[in-house]
């Protein structure tokens, strides 16, 4: 446990001196030309449309930043070698990858906060009061993002940082497609399309499961148990992705 | 008492490319080093030292055979207690500072805080970098992290240290302080593998050389059974003699050059000296120096390599 | 120094060539070719915002302000306006503003009374409880088209949603004036005072059934004043 919570620490460590959460000041700055628009373009609204911005904002980061940073985790350390040197101590791979994903986690969390601060603070100055629902969708934004990295590092450990990039980001947006998949499939005569795209239904993470920006801002009753249930989704997806991740890093050489 | 490092027919073979072509980096390689040794792993580039070390320490799995530690299997994570390894030309966490990341490597071990801080003084005497504690490891030069890389593979206080080529890139001091600490840890009784294609460093520290070429062992043993121990050569430097006489001793000698007043003749052994000696007096001419050449290392290495290159 | 002095020339040039062209290329865009013409229905669009829907809706929202505006001042003809209304309201039904805008900007600026009416159609599924959307059809309907038989039943269900002013109750009576139905605008009155609850208001409606049933506002031949009422 010390050694993950050491690499864990470490991996933070390094976002934060290789200065990830300068990322903060183009989220800042977005947020401020978004208001700068909102003061010129519209009669009304201005509330929604900068709880929307902001949600979308903190959404839009976080996925960047965990794929971003999740794709270079674990082939930096084979990049630059530093892996050698670690996994000549006593530390199992799959304790290397945990530690390494919840160093991640770590940072994006902090991100996320710091962010969601600045949101409330804007939304404040807006008149838009402390609307603690917003915190709702950011929780579950959270989720999303965690699982999002989790892609990233399964897919570093077996291709080139290039490749994992574009593979993350394929799940991404097919993550968000998975409903219309299904949709698709059950509309079909074909069966041995249907199977297939039920087979990726499941197989694929359904992101749209942690999208809850429209219900909160609207502040719409959510099904009892919603956020509950898709977090609970989210924690086991991640724990199928880092178990996969394992299995593909125990049987990977180092040259 | 099992040997501290034992290999048995390890194989590695890597699939390269993008149609997977097979390549051997290492073949049927057995190798034993007993406890305490200091072992000097040599070959060229490419020869496969690296690949081994990598087995051993277990980034690399082997694709067949298999190799122990102090008699336990190099896949159980538990023995890498008692191992320190430094890669070749490390390259650390750049964004560390040098105790940072020494606390870190400690940390790993699962030592306590208090412990660690005094290993880590220590260490920081041991390699000569003291004054560069709090400096990230990106502003340290290479011979520095050379050195920072000998203290992270010492944290643990380790029975038997891998090093792979812990002298490249160093000065001649830096070379110096490497071979001291390599003899302090042979003092202190830990065994030493390491690889170099310097030989004249092996020849200095090792007691037990291998030489590994194209994947396969040549020639392993004791250093001083492997060196003949009879005189190849004499050399001697001569001076003042008239000129053209020096080859009145063609006959004795194995071959010899002038450049200018100064003529080295090459003697084949001992025994023709005291005839030499005695005839340059006789010329009038003077001894400037007699060297005894000895088989070296190198030798032994260069007669390996032409071997395979028949 | 004499070199970096180079590379600063150069890269003036540079920088001024490219801002130049860029002057060019933006003369080609002519102001007929809308960029709005390359939205996809919303249909395709939704997937594709990725849950982004509603910052995707807000964008569009302020597009069509500048969009309106241009218009407004040069050619007073809005030919896409009711196209990027729909695609908002596919995005983000819930937002109540591009209802309103749709609905009242649409027939009275544009004169597209019946697109008014579709996205007003839209916003009464969206908001069934807002009296706002069933009103603006019915006033269009009657304004614009002059169909008061058409407009009659909008009003009618607008005066009957929770916070419709009461000034609607006798708007509905006087449109089925104006369609010569003595006998629906009857049973409509009749209703109304039925359900009303202010005593003022109920004596001015039964004053307005005393009217119908003594033949002072005869519906069937259109002699009234709905106006005075």
């Amino acid at each position: 446990m010390n050694v993950v919570k050491a690499i864990a620490v470490n991996t933070f460590k390094e976002a934060i001196r290789n200065k990830i959460l300068y990322s903060l000041i183009f989220f800042a700055l977005v947020m401020m030309g978004v208001s700068l628009v909102l003061d010129q373009a519209t009669v009304g609204q201005r509330n929604k449309i900068i709880k929307d911005m902001g949600l979308a904002s903190i959404n839009l980061f976080g996925v960047m930043i965990a794929i971003v940073v999740g794709i270079g985790l674990v082939s930096k350390e084979i990049e630059k070698r530093t892996i050698y040197t670690l996994l000549a101590k006593p530390v199992h791979r799959a304790q290397f990858l945990i530690g390494k994903y919840l160093g991640i986690v770590l940072t994006l969390g902090v991100e996320t906060l710091l962010m969601t601060f600045f949101f409330f603070l804007l939304v404040w100055l807006y008149g838009g009061g402390i609307d603690l629902v917003l915190l709702k969708a950011i929780f579950l934004i959270f989720i999303e993002i965690s699982v999002v990295a989790a892609v990233a590092i399964l897919f570093s450990t077996f291709s080139t940082p290039f490749l994992s990039g574009m593979f993350t980001f394929s799940v991404y947006v097919i993550g968000h497609l998975t409903e219309d998949l299904n949709r698709i499939a059950s509309s079909s005569e074909n069966f041995a399309l249907e199977k297939l795209t039920a087979f990726f239904y499941y197989l694929l993470p359904n992101l749209e499961n942690f999208n809850i920006k429209g219900e909160v801002v609207y502040h719409l009753p959510l099904a009892p148990g919603k956020i509950l249930l898709s977090a609970s989704y989210g924690l086991l997806y991640i724990g199928f992705l880092l178990v996969s991740s394992a299995a593909f890093f125990q049987k990977r050489d180092f040259k | 008492m099992t040997p501290a490092i034992q290999i048995r027919h390890l194989t590695k073979r890597f699939r390269t490319g993008f149609w997977l072509k097979a390549s051997t980096a290492l073949s049927d390689l057995n190798l034993e080093v007993a406890r305490g040794a200091t072992f000097g792993f040599l070959g060229p580039n490419g020869a496969g030292k690296t690949t081994t070390m990598k087995l051993l320490i277990g980034v690399l799995h082997p694709t067949s055979g298999e190799a122990f530690l102090f008699g336990r299997s190099v896949r159980e994570i538990a023995i890498k207690r008692g191992i320190g390894y430094l890669p070749e030309s490390p390259y650390f966490y750049d964004y560390l500072t040098g105790s940072e990341f020494l606390y870190f490597y400690g940390q790993l071990f699962g030592m306590g805080s208090r412990a660690l801080k005094v290993k880590i003084e220590m260490l920081f005497e041991l390699v000569k970098l003291k004054g560069a504690e709090q400096v990230q490891l990106r502003r340290y030069s290479k011979g520095m992290l050379q050195r920072i890389g000998l203290a992270q593979a010492l944290i643990n206080d380790p029975k038997l240290v891998i090093l792979d080529e812990p002298m490249s890139g160093l000065d001649p001091m830096g070379r110096k302080d490497v071979r001291d600490i390599i003899l302090r840890l042979k003092e202190e009784g830990k065994t030493v593998f390491f690889s170099t294609h310097v030989l004249s460093d092996a020849e200095m520290i090792c007691d037990q050389v291998g030489i590994i070429v194209k994947g396969q062992l040549r020639n392993v043993g004791r250093l001083e059974e492997m060196l003949n121990p009879k005189l190849k050569s004499v050399e001697v430097s001569v001076r003042g003699l008239p000129e053209g006489r020096v080859h009145a001793l063609d006959p004795l000698s194995k071959s010899i050059t002038t450049k200018g007043e100064e003529s080295l003749i090459s003697l084949q052994d001992e025994e023709a000296l005291p005839q030499l000696i005695q005839w340059t007096e006789r010329e009038g001419g003077k001894i400037v120096s007699i060297v005894p050449r000895r088989e070296t290392l190198e030798d032994i290495f260069i007669e390996e390599m032409r071997g395979e290159a028949t | 120094m004499k070199r970096s002095l180079l590379i600063v020339i150069v890269m003036i040039i540079l920088f001024l060539g490219q801002a130049q062209l860029q002057k060019k290329l933006a003369r080609f865009e002519s102001p007929e070719q809308e960029t709005l013409l390359y939205l996809p229905s919303g249909k395709y669009l939704k997937p594709l915002a990725l849950g982004y829907d509603q910052m995707l809706a807000d964008l569009l929202w302020m597009k069509t302000i500048s969009y309106f505006g241009d218009h407004f001042m040069t050619d007073k003809e809005y030919p896409w306006l009711h196209h990027i209304l729909n695609l908002i309201i596919d995005l983000d039904p819930l937002f109540d503003f591009p209802y309103f805008f749709g609905g009242i900007i649409l027939s009275l600026e544009a004169s597209q009374v019946d697109r008014a009416n579709q996205i007003l159609e839209r916003g009464i599924e969206a908001y069934p409880e807002k009296w706002q959307f069933p009103f603006y059809i019915g006033f269009n309907y009657y304004y614009h088209q002059k169909d008061a038989e058409k407009a009659a039943p909008y009003i009618e269900k607008a005066s009957s949603l929770p916070e419709a002013p009461a000034y609607l109750v006798p708007l509905v009576g006087g449109l089925y004036a104006k369609t010569n139905k003595n006998e629906t605008a009857l049973r409509f009155y009749r209703e109304a005072h039925r359900n009303a609850t202010d005593a003022l208001v109920k004596e001015h409606i039964q004053k307005k059934i005393n009217r119908i049933l003594s033949g002072i506002d005869n519906y069937d031949t259109g002699n009234t004043d709905t106006t005075s009422d």
